[in-house]
């Protein structure tokens, strides 16, 4: 594992504890204050007696006026913001100072285990995802050609693994989460699973671990993330074909998966094309098959407070489609597009994970 | 180019201005005693040198100058923090080989 200097270290870990703090203690007061607020107090009552028919950004906006009295929300927005940018500000250069070593990580030798990557240069780039700099992050997916070190040896276990950001609370073990949460797919076996916008292997790693007979199959549209997973999936010895598809055109045969995954993909996309997703998913899933889709909660599911904390990062963290995703009620596309026995649940605190089940009819 | 925030995060360029430097400071306080700490540790197991002479030590010559250097950074690091807000790989990449 390539070891960051001090300054490189300890000022990522200044981050990993800004953010858990700002988001537990000062945003607990911004909450806090959300609630003694008469507004804020008719907000909540509505919230509780089932919510209005208001327009969802409507809604928003009236409860963020709201949260903007506060001096504690203005910090703690302030933080989020902050940690959001200071993430790559510090760790890029981190990174730079020990370039050779990080390349020698990249380019070591691993064993083939069976899996496979193809990358498709003709798959064409959506206008909604072009020059889009997701989570704040220079350059967008394909940006740093050390991203992965860049997250497996600084932000990744300095700052997110902290939680405290975005949906994910403190204390969330974003990894493991992956393992809960793909556990909810209602059989105990399956013969191949796909994950759609993979990114990397860790979703598919935790599928593994629960379904290690299955065949599994991720793809996503960023040659950057393909190429970091298919290293990972060789390193943890997990056989895993990684293709440079686009979600809702990924080529495979009619009626071929038997279950579809979607972990943390759908706020990065329009609804019209998380629609088109759902229904890739809804042709390639053999009858009887199951699609599960993790993504942050909708508003209808969350504290009026909690709904504000997440459309923020609509303008603020680079995260173009997260009010318009968490405005929509997955399990109700999921029934529109055909699926059965549809369910929606959270498995946080705070709603998240949030998790959409349904069943292709068999 | 990361796009900045569309307003203000404190409804106030100067607040957020102020915010920055004041977080950037928090954080380079921190960093130096981190290494501080780490550094007496590795002093303290080597039986190098004690505290005493630490709080003893005055800078002079070369060292005096490294100190002057990184002092300099440290400025720049910090009054700079509201005026540094734009980035790209290529400016991270350049300021990782300075």
């Amino acid at each position: 594992m390539l070891t960051l200097s001090q300054r490189g270290r300890s000022g990522l870990q200044f981050l990993g504890s800004l953010q858990p703090y700002a988001s537990s203690r000062v945003r607990g007061i911004a909450k806090a204050e959300f609630e003694a607020d008469p507004q804020g107090k008719a907000i909540v009552e509505e919230y509780e007696r089932g919510g209005s028919n208001e327009p969802w950004p409507d809604r928003i906006a009236k409860a963020k006026a709201v949260a903007e009295k506060s001096v504690a929300y203005k910090h703690e927005r302030f933080y989020q913001r902050y940690v959001g940018e200071e993430n790559f500000v510090r760790a890029i250069p981190a990174i730079e100072e020990k370039r050779a070593e990080a390349e020698k990580l990249v380019n070591r030798p691993l064993e083939d285990c069976g899996g496979s990557l193809e990358l498709d240069e003709s798959v064409p780039i959506p206008d909604y995802y072009e020059g889009v700099e997701w989570h704040l992050e220079p350059g967008g997916w394909d940006g740093y050609d050390l991203a992965g070190p860049m997250f497996m040896a600084g932000i990744g276990p300095y700052v997110f693994s902290k939680g405290g950001y975005a949906a994910v609370e403190v204390g969330d073990d974003i990894r493991n989460q992956r393992v809960d949460v793909t556990k909810h797919l209602p059989k105990d076996h399956y013969d191949r699973i796909y994950e759609m916008g993979c990114g990397g292997a860790t979703t598919l790693a935790a599928c593994h671990k629960n379904y290690p007979e299955a065949e599994l199959v991720g793809s996503d549209l960023s040659p950057a993330l393909l190429k970091g997973g298919h290293d990972a999936a060789r390193a943890m010895g997990i056989p895993i074909t990684f293709k440079q598809r686009d979600a809702r055109d990924t080529g495979e045969p009619d009626e071929s998966v038997d279950a579809v995954v979607c972990y943390a993909l759908f706020h990065e996309m329009p609804v019209s094309v998380c629609v088109e997703t759902i229904k890739e998913a809804f042709r390639i899933l053999k009858p009887g098959g199951d699609i599960i889709i993790n993504d942050p909660p909708p508003f209808a599911a969350v504290h009026p407070f909690q709904a504000v904390v997440l459309d923020w990062d609509t303008d603020n963290r680079g995260e173009p489609f997260f009010s318009e995703t968490c405005a929509t009620e997955w399990v109700d596309v999921l029934k529109d597009v055909g699926f059965v026995d549809t369910k929606a649940f959270g498995l946080g605190s705070h709603g998240y994970p949030w998790i959409n089940l349904g069943t292709k009819p068999a | 180019m990361t796009k900045p925030p569309p307003n203000p995060i404190t409804g106030s360029e100067d607040m957020d201005a102020m915010m920055r430097i004041n977080t950037e400071l928090m954080s380079e306080l921190w960093i130096l005693r981190d290494r501080v700490t780490v550094l007496e540790k590795l002093l303290d197991e080597k039986g190098v040198v004690d505290r005493k002479a630490i709080d003893d030590y005055a800078p002079e010559g070369e060292f005096a100058a490294e100190l002057d250097e990184e002092r300099d950074r440290f400025v720049r690091r910090v009054a700079g923090a509201p005026w540094e807000v734009e980035f790209t790989v290529e400016s991270l990449v350049e300021r990782g080989q300075r």
